[in-house]
């Protein structure tokens, strides 16, 4: 064993040294060397670091903490003294320490708030082994309206391709989601929103654990599934159930081959039941093999160290090599993409995931503004340490005399401002951990503080430390630095100087705030604007019914008959989709048309009484009437297609719709919006057609009554399949939830970055009364009115906040701007907005320093000019 | 009389340190005590220990076993003191006046 191996830890004997006291420290590492060396020999290194800890610690606890060890060294004593006398400073300065600890403790709750939910985020598909090697295989194509539309749907020999021709890629799987599958076990009949053909292969790309049955046999044979824990115990009320059979769409009976953990919920895709791929495929005739079929998922693992950009360089050849059939009949050149693992959660630049991809800046932004706002706070404590540190003075002028150096001061210093920090991270951490489930269920998401984990501790620890030194630093060193005499004499030779730096700090935190009270009118204005604004369609009392079963889907018109009888029943139609998401685009056509002609336009086909039901006007011509069979042959236009194809008398001309059918237009609606708000209002053609259909119902008496007889009919049309509803307003403020959610954020993010800002204008007020006391006194002797004296205090203050107003108007309005400019249809940003922010911040930064500045107005001068 | 105070711990590591004699110092002291009690001790609280009986003069201290290792490491032995052989005899004979005083009925459940 060589010396250096006996040593005890390092780290416990410096903590030793620091704490102990001189007389008891020598024969205490004595001692402690022969117990480490009889430990070390039987009980190993690590116990043997342990238990030197722990009896370092306690024997710090009894001598210094407990005992009255009176010897210790001059540092530790020096800290002992500093911590007394900033506590008793805090006691003197009550409000003062308040207010810093309010301030810190809110900023540092939102942080810590905004910090776990991002973090969240973030972490989303990491819990995989080796995440950087996996990578989910995209294509993009050229088409004329979008040069790079990107898409993540991939054909069926891909997978085998990419296997076969590059090394490098040790596994690939295929994967396919079908919605809403009737599942059936002996006893029990479910509909599982979501299954997953997959290959075995999926096991070897992404990290599963097994919890019943071998990982390697799952999905190895056809017509088997692997299902999550979760999943096994719903079906069966247990985890063993390997050889158990569920049965698929009433028609293929599947066997269990594997149980596997559920997965994290940080993972985008939570993947529950997973059946064979090519026996599923075939019963669902689905094609596997030819390259023009694009509706499956490709999801790939490398080799580590895999540089995914060559790798990603030699796909292009790839469907020139295998593909028989390498240019699709329309001429779109398909390129074959990677896209890591942890990309998918937040790009939402590639269409057609199986997930709907977050928007990632926005936790960025988050993030920015969480630490703006702790920003804020530490300026509130380096401008009133700073402030405040003209009236220690005196005490430091005396403890220089007595012989205290420069680095002892700016200790003392930091030691106070580092009590405060730590009081209020103690605080905000308990504030946040009551918080957080509420926060939890705003947005929506299981989040954890995380308490349990060291590097939480580790982070706190250094959170604070640098809080510290950011809020500390400048203001020890300012005071630090007086010079004895002058101190002494009550002169502050750098007055000018530090003025200067100290209202440009204040106008930083008004210019934020007033920067966000911008942001947070404009937000709900546009957001307000949204909600009054006329979409075009009515979402009142209309309700979606599912369709996804075969019997419905086989006696579809029959079903709509029957709902037609239904009393409460107003109106009953099916559409390709919803109107507030129309999915399809054609190009306009006629005979003889010029290329130039061939306009863009998206596209529905409805039943008859699409227009009644959600209440769509007819502005020329007339709706499809189901009288008249040739309406089969008859397409409507919006006022946009009207519009854009230049047609001044649109009814009766004839178009052709994507079907080659020649159709007559007999009708023009009154736009509505067919995507959200945010985007522009296309041309529109809509057919007569009952396919792909989606149901919708208007019910205009009572909607859970008429909801229970509609039930009723459709037990009757199929009794295996549960009822199910969506209320159409619900849909429709599903799409506007995030930015819903943002705007409160927001507003709350903004009152607690006024309250902040607050915050310090009040102790800088309290400060210059203070500091003007007398002046105060004198000039009430001498007959100056209360509105006099006011206006002089706050006359400064009202000076920072324009400059800060000024200085935060031009920039809200640019970033503003910008996010406005992402709605095709937005309000504009008024003068009145700018106005009602000015006006705000006078009303709250008035209130806050003319209360101060009041009191100090109408108090009798005898109690300031008595004391001398 | 001066009056004694000496608590029960105390008491344990005085009697140790009169045991062993002269190879009194906290690793031996903690050895012996955690032999008889069949519990662990930490050092810290047996110095604290040994600190207030030394202050009370029952123990007194010497250096010893001076050594070439680094950072002033020392053996510092203990050794009872003739006023702390007094404390222990007067602690021990006041207790056991007080036991004598124990009921005839009480006594009695130690027989059984």
């Amino acid at each position: 064993m060589t010396d250096d191996h006996r040593k005890p830890p390092r780290l416990a004997e410096w903590l030793l040294r620091s704490f102990c006291s001189y007389d008891f420290l020598s024969t205490a590492l004595w001692d402690l060397d022969e117990m480490y060396e009889m430990k070390l020999k039987e009980k190993g290194r690590p116990r043997a670091n342990l238990i030197y800890y722990k009896e370092v610690l306690a024997i710090i606890y009894h001598l210094y903490f407990k005992g009255k060890s009176q010897h210790s060294p001059n540092h530790i004593a020096m800290v002992k003294n500093n911590i007394l006398v900033s506590l008793r400073n805090f006691r003197k300065n009550k409000s003062n320490s308040l207010i810093h600890v309010l301030g810190l403790s809110s900023a540092l709750v939102a942080f810590l708030l905004t910090f776990t939910y991002t973090s969240y985020e973030f972490s989303f598909d990491t819990y995989h082994k080796e995440v950087e090697n996996i990578y989910r295989v995209y294509k993009s194509i050229n088409t004329i309206d979008e040069p790079d539309y990107r898409d993540a749907g991939t054909p069926g020999p891909l997978a085998a391709a990419l296997i076969e021709e590059f090394p490098a890629v040790t596994s690939a799987a295929r994967m396919i989601g079908y919605r809403k599958i009737l599942m059936e076990t002996k006893t029990k009949t479910f509909v599982e929103p979501q299954v997953y053909p997959t290959d075995a292969s999926i096991f070897r790309v992404f990290s599963f654990e097994s919890v019943s049955g071998n990982i390697d046999e799952f999905l190895s044979e056809p017509f088997t599934v692997a299902i999550s824990e979760s999943t096994a115990l719903k079906y069966f009320n247990k985890i063993d159930v390997v050889g158990e059979t569920i049965t698929f769409a009433q028609a293929l009976p599947m066997k269990v081959s594997g149980v596997f953990k559920d997965m994290p919920d940080n993972s985008h895709l939570k993947l529950k039941v997973l059946a064979h791929f090519e026996s599923v495929m075939e019963a669902f005739q689905q094609s596997i093999t030819r390259w023009g079929n694009n509706p499956y998922f490709t999801y790939i693992r490398t080799e580590a160290g895999t540089d995914a950009d060559i790798l990603e360089s030699q796909l292009p050849m790839i469907r020139a090599k295998y593909a028989d059939d390498p240019v699709d009949v329309d001429g779109q050149e398909y390129t074959y993409f990677l896209q890591p693992w942890t990309d998918v959660h937040f790009n939402q630049r590639i269409d057609g995931g199986l997930v709907a991809p977050v928007d990632g800046q926005r936790f960025y932004v988050f993030m920015a503004i969480a630490i703006v706002i702790l920003a804020m706070a530490c300026i509130n404590y380096i401008n009133l340490a700073t402030a405040r540190s003209i009236s220690r003075m005196k005490e430091v002028g005396i403890r220089k005399v007595i012989g205290a150096g420069k680095d002892s001061l700016i200790m003392q210093f930091l030691v106070e401002s580092g009590l405060l920090v730590f009081t209020s991270l103690i605080v905000a951490v308990l504030v946040s951990s009551l918080l957080l489930p509420l926060f939890a269920e705003f947005v929506n998401k299981p989040l954890v503080l995380g308490f349990q984990k060291s590097n939480f501790w580790i982070s706190l620890l250094g959170l604070g430390f640098s809080l510290t030194l950011i809020s500390g630093i400048y203001p020890a060193i300012a005071t630090a630095n007086f010079k004895p005499l002058n101190a002494l004499y009550g002169r502050g030779e750098i007055r000018q100087k530090r003025n200067l730096l100290r209202n440009g700090l204040v106008v930083f935190q008004f210019t934020i705030s007033a920067a966000l009270i911008i942001g947070a009118i404009i937000l709900t204005q546009q957001l307000n604007f949204i909600d009054d604004s006329d979409i075009g369609y009515s979402r009142d009392r209309v309700v979606i019914l599912n369709t996804n079963d075969d019997i419905i889907e086989g006696q579809l018109p029959q079903y709509m008959d029957a709902l037609t009888k239904v009393s409460g029943v107003s109106a009953v139609a099916t559409s390709w989709s919803l109107p507030t998401n129309v999915t399809s685009d054609t190009r306009a056509n006629w005979q003889g048309i010029t290329d130039a002609e061939r306009l863009p336009m998206s596209m529905i086909g409805v039943t008859h009484e699409f227009f009644d039901l959600f209440e769509i006007d007819i502005v020329e011509g007339r709706a499809f009437d189901p009288a008249i069979t040739a309406d089969e042959q008859a397409i409507l236009l919006n006022e946009t297609a009207v519009k854009a194809l230049g047609w001044k008398d649109p009814i009766g001309r004839e178009m052709i719709t994507q079907k080659g059918v020649n159709s007559r237009v007999i009708g023009v609606v009154k736009d509505f919006h067919m995507k959200s708000l945010r985007e522009e209002i296309r041309p529109l053609q809509i057919l007569l057609s009952d396919q792909f259909a989606t149901l919708s119902v208007k019910i205009d008496t009572d909607i859970n009554q008429t909801l229970a007889k509609i039930e009723e009919i459709y037990e009757s049309f199929s009794p295996a399949y549960p009822f199910e509803y969506t209320y159409f307003g619900d849909i429709y403020e599903e799409a506007y939830t995030e930015e819903i959610k943002t705007a409160q954020l927001t507003q709350w993010i903004t009152i607690l970055a006024i309250i902040i800002a607050c915050l310090g204008l009040y102790g800088l007020a309290t400060h210059k009364v203070e500091d003007k006391m007398k002046e105060l006194g004198v000039r009430k002797v001498l007959g100056a009115s209360v509105p006099a004296i006011l206006g002089l205090l706050s006359r400064d203050f009202v000076k920072l906040l324009v400059i800060a107003f000024l200085i935060a108007a031009p920039i809200a309005y640019y970033l503003m701007d910008g996010w406005l400019n992402g709605f095709a249809y937005h309000i504009n940003i008024g003068a009145f907005t700018l106005f009602i922010t000015l006006l705000t911040m006078i009303v709250v930064a008035g209130a806050t320093v003319g209360y101060r500045t009041y009191r100090a107005a109408v108090r009798n001068p005898i109690e300031a000019l008595r004391e001398e | 009389m001066k009056k004694i105070t000496l608590g029960a711990f105390e008491e344990l590591v005085l009697l140790s340190v009169g045991i062993l004699e002269n190879d009194a110092y906290g690793i031996t002291i903690r050895l012996q005590l955690e032999e008889n009690l069949k519990k662990s001790i930490s050092l810290g609280a047996l110095y604290a220990a040994l600190q207030r009986l030394e202050e009370k003069g029952w123990v007194e201290s010497s250096i010893g076993g001076i050594t070439e290792k680094r950072g002033g490491r020392r053996k510092q032995y203990y050794k009872i003191t003739r006023d702390g052989v007094f404390a222990l005899n007067e602690v021990r004979a006041m207790r056991n006046s007080l036991f004598d005083q124990l009921p005839g009925n009480a006594l009695n459940w130690l027989d059984s």
